[in-house]
């Protein structure tokens, strides 16, 4: 990359990165895990900056970077929590302070699958369109439709299930 | 927490996510990352061709191995003298040399290595030696 291509990455990465960090939050539910995400999605884009140049809209590709970093870290989490047959002591007390700290809606949403979480974040806080939001997950708008209806749906079933045991 | 429709959720996630305020953008950092990642697909690259090289060099090399020489060294047969201990069939074949003369050329007993008789001197129970 030569010096006048580098400002403009620079110049497209500060544009982006507050969003993609919040993106990787809502993802994630964790500050520093989105941080990394967020990072890791730019040096992909930095390493094929002409292909996000020629792409029609050079957003969709790096959204779809970070939801396939998450889901990346989202399903490894997964894998080692099944190897090990439990959550390690560490990990599970460091979670529930997590969990304490964060917002209800950030926690209600990592009770969400990760498809729904995505279609939310995507289409309710980017205020996205389900053409667009389809085109950043690879899937149809009618799959777009269900899954946000369902996320609504577990949302809101979940506030119910929260006073009731509040109560 | 309520969440009452589409336009509550909006307004509670606008809430909860832009309450976060990551830090500077590390643009060096990632940039730094993003070469790397560009030198491991280059590498990859080398190493892949590296490898069609190998199987195209490797490969036919394997497959056109010369084909060992065929001998075409005639057969040599030689009919001994059958001593009396010799199978009852060894004897008979031995005595009865019309058996086998179509295929055999009775030679002088000069040539024969192993000092016998001609073929045709077999019809009395002596030795035959063949060399076609």
């Amino acid at each position: 990359m030569d010096s006048r291509t580098e400002a403009e990455f620079a110049e497209f990465m500060r544009g982006r990165w507050s969003a993609l960090v919040r993106l990787g939050y809502g993802l994630t539910g964790d500050e520093r895990l989105a941080e990394n995400l967020a990072r890791a999605a730019l040096a992909k884009v930095y390493a094929s900056w002409p292909r996000v140049l020629r792409a029609a809209d050079p957003d969709v590709y790096l959204r779809r970077i970070v939801l396939n970093e998450s889901l990346g870290k989202i399903r490894g989490r997964g894998v080692r929590e099944r190897r090990t047959g439990s959550e390690p002591e560490a990990e599970a007390a460091q979670a529930a302070r997590v969990d304490d700290d964060r917002p209800a809606l950030v926690t209600a949403l990592m009770r969400l699958p990760v498809g729904q979480r995505s279609v939310v974040l995507l289409r309710y806080w980017m205020d996205m369109t389900e053409a667009q939001v389809a085109a950043v997950l690879g899937c149809s708008v009618g799959n777009v439709r269900s899954q946000a209806s369902r996320a609504l749906a577990s949302l809101r079933v979940g506030e119910d299930a929260a006073e009731e045991v509040s109560l | 927490m309520s969440i009452l429709d589409e336009q509550d959720l909006r307004v509670q996630l606008d809430a909860v996510l832009d309450a976060i305020t990551p830090p500077e953008a590390p643009v060096s950092a990632a940039a730094r990352k993003g070469k790397l990642i560009q030198a491991g697909r280059s590498l990859g690259i080398v190493a892949g061709l590296a490898v069609v090289a190998g199987v195209g060099v490797g490969i036919p090399g394997l497959l056109n191995q010369p084909a060992q020489e065929v001998s075409h060294a005639r057969p040599t047969v030689m009919v001994e003298q059958a001593c009396m201990s010799a199978p009852r069939a060894v004897r008979g074949a031995a005595i009865a040399p019309d058996l086998i003369t179509e295929r055999a050329e009775p030679q002088s007993a000069a040539d024969s290595p192993a000092g016998g008789r001609p073929a045709a001197a077999t019809t009395a129970g002596g030795c035959a030696w063949l060399k076609p």
